[in-house]
């Protein structure tokens, strides 16, 4: 994950150094809240691909609740 | 305590031997709560909390106001500051400060912030001792401490392991560590682009100074995406793996060779240790002040001799390191901290009072102080009678080597330059002794003349 973060934000390197600063926390906020993004996003992808894998496996979701308790006849 | 003036939640005082700390109603449930939960007791018993009771004392007979909780708290046998520590120390208040986040998470607690002053030591062993640094943890909630961990913590270490420069005297300058962009300019690329540099001191220096300029902003970000617990719990542990594999540089100094190679004979050196062991059995202190300590040779002779507990005084940080690493490894009761005898800590912070000096704090029942009298006198230019002076007012009574002006050690100090030292010599050190304690004994120990004074200023 951190590499993906490298890449995504070297870009930020080129930008001439500041020796002041807003508020103690700016920077340390913004950058768990792009580790919150990328765990969202990454929650996203991982939910994504079990439903992917569950169609290509060709497994059906479990069978509703009622209809399994449903008595035998 | 000065030092606790900043906190909201609650405030320490001290109470003749006792150390107390108010709780304000605010705080007051969720530290009764969490004192009284197993994780608390838990971490009092691994040592990582200082051990803290919930006290019955009324507390408007203590003179206090506005508490609605009082605790009181053990005591350590010494109180440092970070700027004090050698790297090996620093290293080990860090990671103490993530093990105890990481545990506290998981049983619903986090830390409020990340201060470097939360922690203090027992020979090696770091201890946490602001309880009300523990709150309850907010579901995504972020880690405020970040900032402060990195200051404090982290960019000192780097500052070392990186680029080889201690930093004790900057820290103690600047008291709360050093801004991660101060730090950026002076990493070079390849410390810059490692992952955990760029992702704790390089991206927030960069982000900090984008939202500086108002391309981005904290705000939003931080209202609309919880961070979920495993993230932090990646965070921490991340920086717990690497912050633990962090060495300074191994290029030695003069000084970190001088327990193994220097002009000491076997004889002198067990003559020596012969007396510490000797004059430490019979004085049986509980606090020991080893000045000049090195690598804690004569540390470990007094503590084996049944002193209780020794801190040892050692001006090059790189030495002080080794010193820390041999308590850990052989784990002394001993706590080597970075002091530079001609520049001790002075007071400091808010009114100059917020940390003590070092003699405030320096209340030793010893005093050892062997082959250091003439890197002040000689090498720093202090005078005999006022060096002497100091020396015997750190404790009521200690050993003191005097070197002789022809030793070679103090032959090379002068080899280059004026010899404006007339009043250098054993017979005046002697006098000036004589003057400020009684001379219980007095022994050479070497070859080249040095002598060993056991004095005693107790009337």
């Amino acid at each position: 994950m951190s590499r993906l973060i490298a890449v995504t934000l070297l870009v930020f390197l080129a930008a001439s150094p500041a020796y002041a600063y807003l508020d103690p926390g700016t920077g340390s906020i913004l950058i768990q809240g792009l580790l919150a993004a990328l765990a969202g996003a990454s929650a996203a992808v991982a939910a994504f691909w079990t439903r992917l894998r569950q169609l290509f496996s060709g497994r059906r979701k479990p069978a509703d609740p009622e209809h399994r308790d449903a008595p035998p006849s | 305590m000065a030092g606790s003036y900043r906190d909201r939640r609650g405030y320490v005082f001290t109470s003749g031997d006792r150390i107390l700390r108010g709780v304000f109603p605010a705080a007051a449930e969720v530290q009764r709560g969490f004192l009284e939960s197993p994780v608390s007791a838990r971490l009092m018993s691994s040592g990582q909390l200082i051990g803290t009771r919930i006290a019955s004392d009324d507390p408007s007979a203590l003179g206090i106001e506005g508490a609605a909780l009082l605790l009181e708290h053990e005591r350590v046998p010494f109180v440092s500051y970070p700027y004090e520590w050698p790297f090996a120390a620093l290293r080990a208040a860090a990671l103490l400060q993530l093990d105890l986040h990481l545990s506290l998470l998981e049983h619903g607690y986090t830390l409020a912030d990340a201060s470097a002053y939360n922690v203090q030591f027992r020979g090696p062993e770091p201890v946490f001792i602001d309880v009300l640094s523990v709150e309850r943890y907010v579901p995504g909630a972020y880690w405020n401490g970040h900032r402060q961990f990195c200051d404090q913590f982290l960019s000192p270490l780097l500052l070392t392991a990186r680029l080889g420069v201690p930093y004790n005297a900057s820290y103690r300058g600047r008291i709360e560590g050093f801004s991660s962009t101060e730090l950026v300019p002076l990493l070079r690329l390849r410390d810059k682009i490692r992952p955990q540099t760029l992702l704790h001191i390089v991206l927030p220096a960069r982000l900090e100074a984008a939202a500086r300029r108002g391309r981005v902003d904290a705000r939003p970000a931080a209202a609309r995406r919880p961070l979920p617990k495993s993230a932090l719990r990646r965070l921490l542990g991340g920086l717990r793996r690497w912050i633990g594999r962090l060495q300074p540089p191994s290029r030695h100094t003069d000084w970190t060779s001088y327990a193994t190679d220097n002009t000491y004979q076997d004889a002198e050196r067990s003559a020596k240790r012969e007396l510490v062991t000797r004059a430490i059995r019979v004085a049986a202190p509980a606090s020991v002040l080893d000045l000049g300590c090195n690598t804690g040779d004569y540390s470990a002779v007094a503590l084996e001799a049944g002193a209780g507990y020794v801190v040892g005084a050692e001006a090059d940080p790189p030495t002080a390191h080794l010193a820390f690493v041999r308590a850990q490894r052989e784990k002394l009761r001993f706590l080597p901290i970075v002091q530079d005898a001609a520049n001790p800590s002075p007071s400091q912070g808010w009114r100059e009072a917020e940390r003590a000096s070092f003699t405030e704090r320096a209340n030793f029942d010893f005093l050892v102080a062997l082959a250091v009298e003439h890197h002040l006198a000689i090498g720093r230019n202090i005078p005999l009678d006022e060096l002497i002076r100091w020396l015997v007012g750190l404790a009521p009574q200690g050993l003191v080597e005097f070197v002789q002006k022809a030793d070679s050690t103090v032959r090379r100090m002068l080899a280059l330059r004026e010899d404006i030292f007339a009043d250098y010599t054993e017979e005046n050190f002697r006098q000036l002794l004589a003057a400020n304690a009684r001379i219980v004994e007095s022994r050479v120990v070497s070859a080249e003349g040095r002598v060993i004074f056991l004095y005693d200023r107790r009337p």
